[in-house]
């Protein structure tokens, strides 16, 4: 019975392994693509240069260091689920190539740089080359105006980010607590034997390398079994072109916890070794274990208990990249323009205004610029997250990912409640009265801003995306004060509407129309690029996306570590209990009665172990699932101590055959 | 009690063990399994004793078939009208003389140094005057047959299994055991034993001879 238990734990955890294994490749693989040794995260915006001339130094570069460099672009024909690569250099491909991710449901292609199009050059680069390759693309980042952070590839890093950013690191440890006890319940039901060995002068070194050698070769077969399955998954799956790397990390993971096994078998040997006197007294040698075997579950239980709520209610906290997704896809068909940088002087090129009104005209100029508490304080103090002003267009456009339809009398429809001046916060409406004379076209003065510029208290339930006017700073809202503006050329100064171009507030709904515009006016020269404005939104609902996946398979496979714990723990009660159930059940005991200590002692632990769920969370609404949490884990915990003691009974009548 | 069990077999773990066995267990009588070792005498014992389910053929109880006996029933039959006697003693080693004595009907814990003088007279009986609260895994092995004695002696059961009940113990304990398992048909008690013992096989009213199927 021992032997199978082992032997199932022993799978069991590799195979927890080997999903964690897959996280770290999956890790690896976010955060360097295409196998690269770095990853730069580059922003443009200072840099004099255009898009086409960047994208051709970067080639250039590219093609004379002999460098790997690729630029990560989540979609453009599926945001949540696309991620591509554009080589620069003669790697790039001359069609579109696609791209097989170990990520399960991500798709991607590999295409050449010059196919980049709207997307904005702003965003995630990796390469990999020689020493000197990689310095040559650090110094043109810096030449270029670029701001550039950079990362190299380290295992360890990579690693702990597996680990530690997507919560497998509890599952991680419970395999090792895992293995542990069952380490433990080895030694202690092969007690009676070593008491016989060393009644028989059997030297203590023999006896320890007997019982280590035993266990690690019980354990020889699963754990082969195991890895093999999940190579053959991986292979299976078509994700071949990973397996090295998802081999090396499962072959380091075995490997340490197969050394938490042994220290943790010479450990238990060290304590429990039993004296002679001990021998000479006829206690039961099993007699140690119970208690570490007990402290150990213990311990998993707490682990679990007080860290398997914050892994999944950040697991819950990123499932709102749909959300994301859906707000910033609204916006798809957007672009903002990028201007000369300072080379160009301080002054805005002339022509700017003219193209916004001529947008707006044809309806295709959308406005967009949020104040977060950071950036106003007086927000925050009365119940706002942020400060929005907005166009109609813009909530046009917005309006259907966020459920709500613009109506003449109220622009945000049931999604908003008008606020008037008078019942403005203090704060807000004398930063508003300070602020808005600033950028009034009429004039300075505020007399009117609340016509041309009404607030709204935002009501939806989805929440509402803003555009910072910090370039490609996207934010999602939950309860945000926004001002509406009919029409936004009309509403605001010469100047504000230049620098809300230049921030990349104001956009464009019709990129080809801007870029015809640009073609035939002077105003062209001092457009370095023309982006969409939803990419990096969009990429960071990926990153999250991804991220909300790993948690939500670590909650996952914290819930079966736990499961697991707990049949173990289960099994060692029935074994090490095995004549005292054998005896009891041949008495006419129910099984509930034969385990009456156990369910005592399991509920007294489910119950501090809820009373630990609730205290630090006191009036929260997690203190109904902490209180779930008592039948939930009592009902497995019951079912699984019946059946082992049920097995273990049926075990011992045939052993007596 | 009447316990019947005809053509009857028995595998376990994929080996046959019982080919088409009958055995009678009658009230006021002693039936002794006997045979080699691998004979399946044990196997028959904990059949008889509902212990082991039969593969093919009929069990009953009083004149009930068993075979779809679920598992309360059964549990009853242990409570209520058979008690067994093992070769390993089947005593709970970490707990007292008496708690393991009062098993089938232990009181609650705060009652039972009270309710342990009720035993007194079958300690007596076995020789064990004085060591109710002393801890099994201190007794000597006669001392631990004869707490397994004192046991089923409490139950008072209808039917009573003995697996080698005589095996390992000195005449003296082998005597006394003896003389239990014919004073508790003389009570009226069927008994079952399985055994080697050639003294206890000759005063046993029946015997059923088994074969070692390896033979």
């Amino acid at each position: 019975m021992l032997r199978i238990l082992v032997r199932v734990t022993a799978a069991g955890v590799t195979l927890f392994l080997a999903v964690i294994a897959a996280l770290y490749v999956m890790a690896e693989e976010d955060g360097f693509p295409d196998g690269a040794e770095y990853t730069a995260s580059v922003n443009f915006t200072q840099s004099p240069q255009s898009k086409t001339e960047l994208v051709s130094a970067l080639e250039a570069l590219a093609a004379d260091a002999k460098l790997r460099l690729v630029k990560v672009v989540a979609g453009p024909e599926d945001f949540l689920s696309t991620r591509s690569l554009y080589v620069f250099g003669p790697d790039a491909p001359t069609t579109p190539q696609p791209l097989s991710w170990f990520r399960p449901g991500v798709t991607g292609q590999l295409r050449a740089a010059t196919d980049l199009g709207d997307t904005p050059l702003d965003g995630t680069f990796v390469y990999s080359g020689s020493a000197r390759a990689t310095a040559a693309l650090d110094a043109w980042f810096k030449r270029s105006g670029a701001t550039a952070t950079i990362q190299h590839r380290d295992a360890g890093t990579i690693f702990g980010y597996a680990l530690l950013n997507t919560g497998a690191w509890l599952p991680f440890l419970t395999c090792l607590i895992l293995l542990t006890t069952v380490s433990v319940c080895w030694y202690a039901l092969r007690a009676r034997a070593r008491a016989l060995k060393i009644l028989c002068g059997t030297p203590k070194r023999r006896i320890l390398v007997d019982d280590l050698g035993s266990l690690l070769r019980i354990c020889v077969l699963p754990v082969a079994g195991a890895t093999l399955t999940s190579i053959v998954i991986v292979i299976a799956s078509g994700r071949a072109s990973s397996l090295t790397p998802f081999a090396l990390a499962l072959g380091a993971l075995i490997a340490i916890s197969l050394v938490a096994m042994v220290i943790a078998g010479l450990l238990t040997s060290a304590l429990t070794w039993p004296s002679v006197a001990t021998i000479a007294s006829r206690r039961p040698p099993e007699g140690h274990f119970a208690t570490i075997a007990e402290v150990l579950k213990i311990a998993t239980l707490l682990l679990i208990a007080l860290l398997l709520p914050p892994v999944v209610s950040a697991a819950q906290e990123s499932s709102n990249f749909t959300r994301q997704q859906t707000s910033w896809a609204s916006l798809d068909r957007y672009v903002s323009l990028r201007l000369g940088g300072p080379s160009d002087g301080d002054s805005l090129p002339a022509g700017l205004t003219d193209l916004a009104r001529d947008a707006d005209e044809k309806g295709s100029l959308a406005f967009s610029y949020a104040q977060g508490t950071a950036d106003n304080p007086a927000l925050a103090a009365n119940g706002y997250d942020g400060l929005v002003m907005v166009n109609r267009a813009y909530l046009e456009a917005v309006a259907p990912a966020l459920g709500f339809t613009p109506e003449e009398a109220g622009p945000l429809g049931t999604a908003g409640e008008p606020v008037t001046d008078t019942q403005l916060p203090v704060n807000i409406s004398r930063y508003l009265a300070s602020s808005f004379p600033l950028w009034n076209r009429a004039g300075r003065t505020d007399a009117g801003r609340e016509t041309v510029l009404p607030a709204f208290r935002y009501t939806g339930t989805e929440p509402f995306p803003g555009i910072s006017p910090v370039p490609g700073d996207l934010r999602l809202l939950s309860r945000p004060l926004i001002l509406v503006t009919d029409s936004v050329t009309t509403t605001f100064t010469d100047g504000f509407l230049e620098s809300t171009i230049s921030s990349g507030n104001l956009i464009f709904g019709d990129s080809a129309w801007v870029q015809a515009y640009l073609r035939e006016t002077p105003l062209g020269s001092h457009v370095r690029s023309v982006d969409r404005v939803s990419d990096a939104g969009l990429y960071a609902a990926q990153q999250q996306s991804m991220v909300a996946q790993t948690l939500t398979l670590s909650a996952l496979l914290v819930l079966l570590a736990l499961l697991t714990s707990i049949a173990v723990s289960a099994w060692i009660s029935a074994l090490t209990r095995s004549r005292r159930l054998f005896v009891q059940r041949t008495s006419g005991w129910t099984w509930p009665r034969i385990l009456a200590g156990r369910i005592r002692w399991e509920a007294t632990l489910a119950a501090l172990v809820t009373l630990a769920l609730i205290l630090p969370r006191f009036g929260d609404i997690s203190a109904v699932w902490a209180l779930l949490a008592l039948p939930l884990y009592l009902a497995p915990t019951l079912l699984l101590h019946r059946r082992a003691a049920a097995t273990t009974f049926n075990s011992r009548i045939n052993r007596t055959t | 009690m009447e316990i019947v069990a005809s053509n009857i077999g028995v595998a376990i773990a994929g080996r046959t063990v019982l080919e088409d066995v009958n055995a009678r267990v009658i009230p006021g009588q002693t039936l002794a399994l006997v045979g080699p070792s691998g004979s399946g005498k044990t196997t028959l014992l904990n059949v008889l004793g509902l212990l082991v389910p039969i593969g093919h053929g009929t069990l009953t109880v009083e004149g009930q078939e068993t075979r779809r006996w679920r598992d309360a029933r059964r549990r009853a039959f242990w409570q209520h009208h058979a008690a067994f006697v093992f070769q390993d003693y089947g005593l709970i080693e970490e707990e007292s003389v008496a708690y393991n004595v009062m098993l089938s009907r232990l009181p609650p814990f705060w009652r039972r140094r009270r309710e342990a003088s009720k035993i007194l007279p079958i300690l007596e009986r076995v020789g064990l005057p004085d060591r109710a609260q002393e801890r099994v895994s201190a007794l000597s092995g006669g001392e631990k047959q004869r707490v397994g004695l004192a046991r089923a002696m409490f139950r008072a059961a209808d039917v009573i299994f003995a697996d080698e009940p005589t095996a390992s113990l000195d005449r003296d304990n082998r005597d006394l055991v003896t003389a239990f398992l014919l004073g508790e048909a003389d009570r009226g008690a069927a008994v079952v034993i399985a055994t080697h013992d050639e003294d206890l096989i000759a005063r046993c009213d029946e015997r059923l001879e088994l074969r070692s199927r390896t033979a």
